[in-house]
């Protein structure tokens, strides 16, 4: 298994970057953007972060990062740390959206229903894509977190624990939970 | 469908996420080989990962990159900007709350915050000195001045009794020595002096503080006595026995008298003297029945006698004692009240030439001394 460390890219060392993005070097943000962006924005998609909104979402990462940066624990590769702090903002997002949509639908009077396959998808052939990301979007933030992390992402168990905040063995119960529900979504769907 | 199970199937999981140390691995590899269960669920978790990573991301463009990263910097700068705008905001209204604060306080209370300019302690500073009492002891010789709240006495030598009550703040008591001076804050005690230096001091109540020339400052309380260690080149004077009693009013300082000169026998000295300038030549001890208990040498004792006679208005048999102690102690550090007192004698029995002729002895026996000034001033006076 890839660990999240491996893929740090070092010329100035992250705990330095942080540093000085506390004190408030942006040039040192921008340089951590360059290192990380990519990471951030597919872990972010991982987690069901609808395109329109995962440049936003990835912005807000980094915007967040200079007033979290006092935070960081000074392990060798903020990647880990980085994408915590991503599943963060991820996760009041999809309050704040959940709310929005809750109003609306209350407005209407109309019930929440799947979202539908979009054209592009259809066009674009990414049905496989497409059913992941429905598969994802079905567990809850806590379970799709754990789940990306340390399967998509590769990460450790420890490193998901420090970058979501919580216990090693939690980790591992959210895990496991979330692979039978996902088990059991696909099943459905190909029966 | 529901799953076969087998009791290993968890290691499956397990062995995936990396949990298994190097030898569970081994064995779950070995178990693999023979149970179809834990076979299916391993291959079941491999496809279940490679179906999430098909969610890959197309990546950003180097132009897109450069766009969302300038987005970024823009939105954290001001961010910054703001945050600082905020604080100085926050820290501004915090000051003017505190203000507000500040001058309800003072506005409730200004008493409390603006007092006046300390009246009591400006006329804290009393205008009369303490309150003493001066007891002579023999032939003391003193003598007193009092500015404001600071009494001086200076004794040149004899013994002497004080008791100074307490003083109020700014008052000061000091009593000036041959050697030295002594001041005091409340206390009654006894010192003797004789030859130009202190010969010693008896404290009976308080604490009086001792300044001796050439020597340190020493602190002297009740039941204390400091006493001159005999020198070889200065003979010990004649040894008395100090009695620390009841101090009968014998000199009172302005307190109780008013500056009013009222010791018994030194009125009749006093007068004309600059500043006040009193001497003490009746023993009010001896002549009250104190005497029994002093022990004079034959100097003292001739000496008393004459003053005996001054006091008694007996003034020729006082010439007479007077002339002839000059005669048989001229070395006696007395022989110079002896001269000064024969003129005062002779001008009182209206010997105007025979005061001036013994003025003239004393300033050129004595041009320095204590009496000069007063005498100085009989010669300069017409009949």
């Amino acid at each position: 298994m890839k660990s999240l460390a491996q893929s740090s890219k070092t010329a100035v060392p992250d705990a330095e970057l942080l540093s000085r993005i506390h004190a408030g070097d942006l040039e040192s943000l921008g340089t951590l953007f360059d290192r990380y962006e990519r990471d951030v924005r597919r872990f972010l998609a991982r987690l069901g972060v609808q395109s329109a909104d995962l440049d936003d979402l990835v912005q807000l990462t980094f915007i967040e990062v200079t007033s979290a940066a006092h935070g960081f624990d000074g392990r060798s590769s903020a990647r880990g740390w980085l994408l915590g702090v991503a599943a963060t903002i991820n996760r009041r997002h999809r309050r704040t959206f959940a709310r929005m949509v809750a109003r609306l639908n209350a407005l209407a009077g109309a019930f929440h229903a799947p979202t539908p396959e979009t054209p592009a998808e259809a066009v674009e052939g990414l049905e496989a894509e497409a059913r992941v990301a429905r598969a994802l979007d079905a567990l809850s933030d806590k379970k799709r977190e754990a789940f990306v992390l340390v399967t998509l992402e590769g990460a450790s168990g420890e490193e998901a624990a420090a970058a979501l905040g919580v216990p090693l063995n939690t980790v591992w119960t959210r895990l496991h939970h979330a692979r039978e529900e996902l088990r059991a979504q696909l099943l459905e769907e190909s029966s | 469908m529901k799953r076969a199970r087998c009791g290993r199937a968890w290691e499956a999981e397990a062995i995936e996420d990396g949990r298994l140390d190097a030898q569970g691995a081994a064995s779950f590899e070995r178990h693999l080989a023979t149970c179809s269960v834990c076979e299916r669920e391993v291959d079941a978790l491999a496809r279940l990962r490679e179906f999430a990573q098909n969610t890959d991301v197309r990546p950003l463009s180097p132009l897109e990159h450069r766009r969302l990263r300038a987005t970024v910097l823009r939105r954290a700068n001001e961010g910054a900007v703001v945050e600082s705008k905020t604080w100085r905001r926050s820290a501004a209204v915090f000051g003017v709350a505190v203000l507000a604060v500040a001058l309800a306080v003072i506005w409730a209370h200004p008493e409390r915050w603006f007092r006046r300019t300390p009246v009591a302690a400006v006329q804290s500073v009393p205008k009369t000195g303490p309150s003493f009492e001066l007891r002579p002891v023999g032939d003391a010789v003193w003598h007193t001045e009092s500015t404001s709240a600071l009494t001086r006495v200076a004794l040149s030598r004899g013994t002497l009794s004080v008791h100074v009550e307490h003083m109020a703040p700014g008052q000061r008591f000091v009593l000036d020595l041959p050697d030295g001076e002594l001041e005091v804050r409340g206390t009654r005690f006894i010192v003797d002096a004789s030859l130009g230096r202190t010969d010693r001091v008896v404290v009976t109540e308080g604490v009086v503080t001792l300044r001796l020339k050439g020597a340190p400052e020493r602190r002297l309380v009740a039941g204390e006595t400091f006493t001159r260690e005999p020198t070889v080149d200065a003979p010990a004077p004649a040894s008395r026995v100090l009695v620390a009693t009841a101090p009968e009013t014998v000199s009172r300082g302005p307190s109780r008298e008013a500056d009013k000169p009222t010791e018994r026998g030194v009125s009749r000295t006093s007068s004309g003297h600059p500043n006040g300038a009193t001497i003490a030549p009746a023993d009010a001890a001896l002549a009250s029945g104190d005497a029994s208990s002093v022990v004079e040498g034959s100097a003292s004792r001739d000496f008393i006698a004459a003053m005996n006679a001054f006091s008694s208005a007996a003034y020729l048999e006082a010439d007479e004692r007077l002339a002839a102690f000059t005669v048989r102690f001229p070395a006696e550090p007395r022989c110079e009240d002896a001269i000064y007192l024969r003129a005062v004698i002779a001008l009182r029995r209206g010997d105007r030439a025979a005061a001036e002729a013994r003025a003239r002895d004393y300033l050129g026996r004595f041009p320095n001394g204590l009496r000069s000034p007063e005498l100085e001033r009989l010669l300069a006076q017409h009949p």
